[in-house]
């Protein structure tokens, strides 16, 4: 019997049946109106046929950043002649109007004949891009020829039977990579279809996979998999990208299920250039067909990558230091920063910051991780008199991909800037660190609390006040005026202190989020 | 926004929490906003490390073939019916 190239809950799909439906849908999509095919399949089966019929009949193929509808809406805006293909009962991409394509009513018979890529192949897969607006990186036939080449020699070097596991989406690169183009490279390679999420839904496809397992994920996945102590089955070999992979994790890992855990280092731009075994290397090997050189272009040292089948040499924004056979990586260009496995300059997001009506000035900040592990997630300081965190997180949602919306805000009088405009970083972490330093939280184990109001802890007043005092540190004599309770403060609820000085009276006040807790007056010098 | 029960108020609190939602408390989640996308704005990571507190915490696993998914993770209300319902099963 055939070997299945993709597993649909539990029923084999062959390269015959995958043959079948690319020379359907191929008839199909001579029939629509001229222009580039945006394949908007959730299934990988269904994704694999419409790169391939696509480009059988020689349309180029477009894959937006991401399902979302803001994401495609913004893709088709820049590509009003695609022609968007979708399965039956998609209701989110209704308003695209996309052909409605039923893969699983294409008969299965008669002869077919192998696929082979065209000379004209084109894939252009979408980045968010860093000023809100998408970025297409257009790729060739020789650039997927050499992909699936490269793949295969890092990824799946033997021809051993092999279930892919993958809860990375297929139009992103490193998906698209993973769990289109090497399955269509390696015979023994099956593809466990849908794309389990949660650790649950991953130990379940692992469990139900009937050959030896390889798992393409990120971090993010990898570490809750960990986290959830659920026993995991053994796999062969745990490929990852899309952030920094600790080398604690990648020990981890291992340990936990025999995999040999490989980090891909790669851009939509490049697609994979190295891999590394993270628990045991510093150093990524290099991609035998790609070339990497260090260039200074101002003051910004970048590494240029060249090969063959790129149309043009590619600067990354990573730092980087070159060892013999390939190179480690030394840290992200400063203005680049990357969550949730998108990037964004700095810079631009700043300038979006800086559009919204009411902001005075702004600029984001790179947070630093809650957890280890965990991912961190970008700051904005702002000058607004106007607006609330609130009004500015809801104006940046409709401009910037979710994961830049800054979750803290910090209100600022100004922007510490030097007379050319730039903004001096020293005096700004200054400013967010002071800001960081005048925020409490009174636990709910704090010894003040329990007797009062059980299974509801309130922190009493005067537990409040006595910390907000030795936040704001009052260093010469002083006399408490007046005290005001606004609100009542919980236990773990997160207070900010503000303090206005004057040079015979002190106000300090302090807030949970919007809620004013309490505001205290302090005579200075008092009697 | 006190029409919250006390389970509700607690699980408001986890997300608060578990999620570092900076210059948010419980009191700003309302019991029928949307979490994710344009209501209080989560995405995918937070819903992966949601799933892990919830779990940790109420012995209550989440899993995406869940027919109810997208109405489980809809709103407070819907999130904490549906740990209700599941915990400690």
């Amino acid at each position: 019997m055939a070997q299945a190239v993709v597993l649909r809950a539990g029923v084999a799909i062959t390269r015959d049946d995958l043959a079948w439906r690319c020379q359907a849908l191929a008839q199909l999509l001579e029939t629509l109106p001229p222009g580039p095919i945006m394949p908007l399949f959730r299934r990988g089966g269904d994704l694999m046929v419409g790169l391939m019929a696509a480009q059988q009949v020689g349309r180029g193929v477009i894959l937006p950043h991401d399902e979302a509808p803001p994401a495609v809406r913004m893709v088709l805006a820049e590509n009003p002649q695609a022609q968007s293909l979708c399965a039956p009962g998609e209701t989110a991409f209704q308003e695209f109007s996309p052909h409605i394509v039923d893969m699983d009513s294409f008969g299965c018979e008669g002869p077919t004949n192998d696929s082979v890529w065209r000379e004209d192949l084109s894939v252009t897969l979408y980045t968010s891009g860093t000023t809100g607006m998408p970025v297409g990186h257009c790729h060739g036939r020789p650039f997927i020829l050499a992909a699936m080449a490269a793949w295969r020699t890092a990824i799946m070097p033997d021809e051993i039977a092999t279930t892919l596991i993958a809860t990375v989406p297929g139009q992103h690169m490193f998906g698209f990579e993973s769990s289109i183009l090497l399955p269509l490279a390696c015979p023994w390679l099956t593809v466990l279809e849908g794309r389990p999420f949660y650790p649950a839904d991953i130990v379940q496809a692992l469990l139900s996979a009937p050959n030896r397992r390889l798992l393409i994920t990120t971090p993010l996945h990898l570490r809750a998999l960990l986290e959830q102590k659920i026993p995991l089955p053994s796999i062969y070999r745990i490929v990852t990208a899309t952030a920094p992979l600790s080398q604690e994790l990648a020990i981890a890992a291992e340990a936990a299920c025999g995999a040999e855990v490989l980090e891909v280092f790669g851009s939509t731009e490049t697609g994979m250039i190295a891999t590394r075994r993270t628990a045991r290397d510093t150093a990524f090997t290099l991609r035998s067909d790609i070339d990497v050189t260090l260039s200074e272009a101002g003051s910004h040292a970048g590494a240029c990558v060249s090969a063959a089948h790129l149309a043009e040499p590619v600067l990354l924004q990573d730092r980087l230091h070159l060892v013999p056979g390939g190179f480690e990586m030394l840290g992200r260009g400063q203005d680049m920063v990357k969550v949730a496995g998108k990037r964004a300059s700095l810079a631009g997001l700043s300038a979006i910051l800086s559009s919204v009506p009411g902001v005075t000035d702004g600029v984001f900040v790179m947070g630093k991780a809650e957890s280890s592990g965990g991912i961190a997630r970008p700051i904005a300081v702002v000058v607004s008199s106007t607006l609330s965190a609130h009004d500015i997180q809801h104006a940046l949602r409709r401009k910037i991909p979710n994961a830049f919306v800054p979750r803290r805000i910090i209100f600022s009088d100004h922007i510490p800037r030097t007379s050319l405009g730039k903004v001096q970083s020293a005096a700004l972490m200054e400013l967010i660190e002071g800001r960081a330093a005048m925020r409490f939280t009174i636990p709910a184990d704090h010894p003040a609390l329990p007797g009062h109001f059980p299974g509801n802890p309130i922190v009493p007043g005067v537990v409040t006040l006595d910390r907000m005092l030795e936040l704001v540190g009052i260093s010469t004599p002083c006399t408490l005026q007046s005290v005001r309770f606004h609100s009542v403060l919980k236990a773990d609820e997160t207070c900010d202190v503000t303090v206005t000085r004057g040079p015979k009276q002190i106000t300090a006040s302090c807030q949970a989020g919007a809620r004013k807790i309490l505001t205290a007056r302090l005579e200075v010098g008092g009697s | 926004m006190s029409d919250k029960t006390p389970f509700q108020q607690e699980v408001a609190e986890l997300i608060v929490s578990a999620l570092h939602l900076e210059d948010m408390t419980a009191a700003d989640i309302g019991l029928d906003e949307p979490l994710f996308g344009d209501g209080l704005g989560l995405d995918s990571v937070d819903a992966l490390e949601l799933s892990l507190e919830i779990s940790e915490r109420y012995n209550c696993m989440i899993r995406s073939d869940d027919p109810d998914i997208d109405v489980l993770f809809g709103s407070l209300r819907s999130l904490t019916a549906a740990i209700e319902t599941r915990r400690g099963g």
